[in-house]
């Protein structure tokens, strides 16, 4: 009797079962896509959006070239769609590396690591395109129905961008993912190092009188999710977001290699990398608290630059021990007697980033006012 | 024996008590930042010191402190463990709960103690401290309710995530559910009491939403429904202690049989949804439309597409939830039909007009007595008081009157009447009666429109039918039967000059003279001050007469005629009231004067008035303004 092998699953294979998997998920945000343009569009009518698109001398609005009164409130309604689509997606994609039991089945599975996270990537990636085709497509065949082809044209640069966007806000995610020992603390760290990093560049600009009215484009870098809405007022680069796009995706396909499987169910807090992370929220903390001791006990706090003041530096010094200690406690890492041993000088970081990224401001954007 | 018990009840504190240092440091810390730092510069007091801080930490430690007291219950080996401690359920029940407690409050009343110190220290003869510990302690009934339901859901649940979902789902779903059908069928059938509104707001609604949302009644000042929140606590204490005695150990995570509080919140959520998206679709039609106002006609279809794509939307939703991502499709059935039934009945009853609800009256009965009730009155300016009075009409031709009013706003050529009806109806009956009622001014800058809040009415037929509305109706000068009735009335025309200047409905010119019987005294201590006032800040005094104005008209308005009768004798002072009248309504003027009398001495709310009038007066002294 002759032998036979089943050849090993490959690419294909594991891209194939990834789709089948979210099919039901994608289905509902297709669903929701459409009912936020097309349905939409077909609810107000063709003569409303006539009525409200048409030029107004008395309008003192501006829409820029890509938005309509009309068009401008479905984008931001997208674009909000867009992010949970994504986290959405992910989420699903790549729960198994949080539990144990499934873990250990699907790295036994014979296939690589790379195809496991390939197949997945390349699922998630797809399934975006695919909502974003039919959405346009749709919205695109109504609008030139009604003879506002013109209008849909303007449009689709700005939609494109959304979706690059959300490729690049996948990317930053999918390192989240592989990074992260809980769905609950990677998500939750998406999050945080979104919101921590904007505002803290945003402050950092504004200390250094380098808050332009167009900001610059490190506020991006760490905040994916922000370039949803800030493209409609500040046009991104498309070979910045695309180099994002593969600088994002490379990274998590090389921690997602890396990752012992051992770290499925396991708190962010407890595992190795998490505490070069952690002077991003002490500078975060420094920063606010520095701020808010400044405004308060500063009694030249009209005239006075908070960093000329001492009320900011002892107010900065409280936050980074702070930062350091809630980001511990938030993500599960055991807080010990040593604490003050081991975490302070940890903390003492929170400088280093602080002073790396205002000295980069000073050096390369010019001063503001 | 002895160290055995003394050994349990060690087991008992350890379990109890030994939780992270970071479950009192966090809130501590967080609250000490912002409530207890801008305390000490002199020009910070005030800033974040608010039962907001507070409320924000006690809502979301809430979450963190149940996980650690109550998470036990979904692991299988620590439920197995702390259920077979030798001790009673009802007293590991009672202990983690007064830990539970302790960590949420401890935080919370630290800050509060130290916060009242300070305050104490820098303001020794403030009351402020002491006001803000009874704000305070007016809400807490209300955490200790939310953190209670939240112990109810991890006792209901197999999971603590689903746990903590449902609780949320519910605290949203929940008031959005009632906010919407009360709200959308107070549209549909114009004259509907929306239940959730200020004036018809009682204790019973509160309670409604409260069952399942105590984060939804935190904006309506919780602090006035104190002792029913403390007893629902305790009825919610009693059932979390029930279920805590009955939850069987053993089960797996994930794995618990009861599956109602999951039905519960899909059948709100969807019941919700849907109706979220017939507001949708319709509101987006109907902010979208080309044709100016008043709308003459709104098509239900925009409405009814969102409801049937909200519907789907929920069902499909809730059922790719109960799959863990699958879609089951038998699992479709039970919920469409429990959900579609009602919201068909409900939408049949509102479509229609719910049976001549707004416009049928009975054919064989006359308006025996009309009672209105005016729920605002513009008192609160100074006295920060609303006091709220019903005033009846029973008199034939009164009520008479009354009726043509009431006919005129449901007469069968109002747009906001058809068949089928929409959610714009109400806004179409208000826009109608506007386009030929409103009262049209000019005061030198150019002219506007006035026009007027509802009225709520209540109309007592002979026939025993009552009919209780809250309705648009052109109780505006610009109608005949209107004035006829303020003619012939006087204590409707005091009732409505009570409400005036909140509802703007009467545009009246006031000044003060003396009365027959004004001691010196009281020329001294009051009289002169505000008479000066008019020369310095004429629009300040003119407020203030209408404060007084308004409070003296609500107290004639409802008493018997020879108060007011014996009040024109001995009062000190009187306020002239003239009319302004629109340029549509050529009446004689005079007609419509009347005399105010008022006497602080005798009336404790307008002694407060007067009283609050000159401190203000004393602060600002009038050189310097």
């Amino acid at each position: 009797m002759e032998k036979t092998t089943r050849p090993l699953p490959k690419l294909g294979w594991a891209y194939k079962h990834a789709m089948a998997r979210t099919r039901s998920l994608v289905s509902l945000f297709l669903f929701l896509f459409l009912l936020v343009m097309p349905i939409a569009l077909l609810i107000i009518g063709k003569d409303n959006y006539l009525a409200n698109t048409a030029p107004n001398p008395f309008s003192s609005a501006d829409y820029g070239p890509h938005l309509n009164e009309v068009l401008l409130p479905l984008h931001a309604i997208l674009g909000l769609l867009s992010a949970v689509y994504v986290y959405f997606l992910g989420g699903t994609h790549f729960n198994y590396l949080y539990r144990r039991n499934v873990i250990d089945r699907e790295e036994s599975l014979p296939f690589s690591r790379d195809t496991q996270f390939w197949g997945r990537t390349l699922a998630h990636f797809s399934e975006l395109f695919i909502v974003f085709f039919v959405n346009a497509l749709l919205t695109g065949v109504i609008l030139s129905y009604w003879g506002f082809g013109h209008d849909f044209a303007a449009y689709l640069p700005l939609y494109l961008s959304l979706f690059l966007s959300t490729l690049e806000l996948t990317g930053f995610s999918l390192v989240l993912f592989s990074l992260s020992g809980t769905l609950f603390d990677a998500i939750l760290l998406n999050l945080a190092i979104q919101g921590t990093w904007i505002v803290s560049v945003l402050q950092i600009l504004d200390l250094t009188e380098r808050l332009h009215d167009t900001p610059s484009d490190l506020i991006w870098f760490l905040a994916p999710a922000s370039r949803f809405f800030s493209a409609i007022v500040w046009p991104h680069s498309v070979l910045q977001t695309v180099a994002m796009i593969v600088f994002w995706t490379v990274s998590a396909w090389l921690c997602f290699r890396k990752r012992p499987a051992e770290y499925a169910a396991v708190r962010n807090g407890q595992l190795s990398w998490y505490p070069w992370l952690q002077p991003l929220f002490s500078m975060f903390s420094g920063l606010s608290l520095g701020q808010f001791i400044f405004l308060l006990f500063d009694p030249n706090v009209a005239y006075l630059s908070p960093l000329r003041s001492p009320a900011f530096y002892i107010g900065y010094f409280i936050g980074l021990v702070l930062g350091q200690w809630l980001s511990s406690a938030v993500m599960g890492k055991p807080i010990r007697k040593e604490f003050f041993r081991k975490e302070l000088p940890l903390s003492l970081l929170g400088i280093v980033f602080f002073i790396v990224i205002a000295g980069l401001a000073r050096l390369f954007i010019p001063r503001a006012y | 024996m002895t160290s055995q018990h003394e050994k349990m009840n060690h087991r008992i504190s350890y379990l109890v008590w030994r939780r992270p240092i970071a479950l009192w440091l966090v809130p501590l810390i967080y609250l000490f930042i912002v409530t207890t730092l801008p305390l000490l510069p002199s020009r910070g007091i005030g800033l974040f010191f608010g039962v907001s801080s507070f409320s924000f930490v006690l809502y979301g430690m809430s979450f963190v402190i149940a996980q650690h007291f109550f998470s036990f219950i979904h692991h299988l080996k620590r439920c197995d463990y702390y259920f077979a401690l030798p001790v009673s359920r009802s007293r590991l029940f009672f202990s983690l709960n007064l830990g539970a407690f302790t960590y949420l409050l401890g935080p919370t009343l630290t800050i509060m103690g130290l916060n009242t110190v300070i305050r104490l220290i820098i303001a020794p003869s403030s009351t402020g401290p002491l006001a803000f510990w009874g704000e305070l302690l007016g809400f807490l009934p209300q955490f200790i309710y939310f953190f209670l339901l939240l112990e109810v859901s991890y006792l209901l649940t197999g999971k603590s995530s689903t746990a903590i979902n449902m609780f949320i789902l519910i605290n949203v779903f929940w008031p959005l559910m009632i906010f919407l059908y009360s709200d959308a069928t107070s549209r549909f059938l114009p004259g509907f009491i929306n239940p959730l509104e200020q004036a018809a707001h009682s204790t019973g609604v509160f309670i409604l939403l409260q069952l399942f949302s105590p984060l939804s009644t935190a904006i309506s000042e919780p602090s006035n429904y104190f002792w029913v929140t403390l007893l629902m606590v305790a009825l919610l204490f009693l059932v979390a202690h029930w279920l805590f005695k009955h939850r069987q150990a053993g089960v797996t995570r994930g794995d618990y049989p009861t599956n109602g509080p999951f039905r519960l919140t899909e059948w709100m959520g969807i019941m919700a949804i849907s109706l979220l998206g017939g507001y949708a679709a319709h509101l987006l039609r109907v902010q979208t439309a080309a044709n100016d106002r008043p709308l003459e006609s709104v098509s239900p279809v925009p409405f009814l597409i969102g409801l049937v794509l909200g519907f789907l939307l929920s069902l499909w939703l809730f059922n790719i939830i109960r799959g863990k991502g699958r879609i089951l499709w038998r699992a479709f059935i039970l919920p469409a039909l429990t959900t579609a039934v009602p919201l068909i009945i409900w939408l049949l009853i509102v479509l229609t007009g719910a049976f001549g609800f707004t416009s049928k009256t009975p054919e064989d009965a006359s308006v025996e007595k009309v009672s209105i009730r005016y729920s605002n009155t513009y008192g609160a300016f100074l006295t920060g008081e609303n006091k709220p009075f019903i005033f009846e009409l029973d008199d034939e031709k009164d009520t008479a009157l009354m009726f043509k009013l009431y006919e005129t706003t449901v007469a069968p050529d109002n747009p906001g009447l058809s068949v089928p009806r929409t959610l714009e109806s109400l806004e179409q009956l208000r826009d109608y009666l506007e386009e030929r009622y409103a009262a049209t001014y000019d005061d030198g800058f150019g002219t506007y429109r006035i026009w007027y809040s509802d009225t709520y009415i209540t109309l007592f037929f002979s026939d025993g039918t009552i009919k209780e509305r809250i309705l648009p109706m052109p109780m505006i000068f610009t109608n005949d039967d209107y004035r006829e009735l303020l003619r012939k009335n006087k204590q409707f025309y005091m009732a409505e000059l009570a409400a005036s200047a909140s509802m703007s409905t009467v545009y009246t010119l006031v000044d003060m003279e003396t009365g027959p019987l004004l001691t010196e005294k009281d020329q001294a201590k009051w009289v002169e001050p505000l008479m000066k006032l008019k020369a310095y800040d004429d629009q300040y005094y003119d407020a203030i007469l209408r404060n007084l104005m308004s409070h003296a008209a609500s107290v004639y308005a409802v008493a018997d005629d020879t108060l007011y009768l014996e009040a024109l004798k001995t009062a000190p002072m009187r306020i002239k009231v003239s009319l302004d009248l629109p340029r549509e309504v050529d009446d004689n003027r005079e007609d419509f004067d009347l005399i105010i009398p008022f006497d602080p001495n005798r009336d404790i709310r307008l002694a407060k008035i007067v009283e609050e009038a000159l401190n203000i007066i004393e602060d600002r002294p009038l050189k310097e303004r």
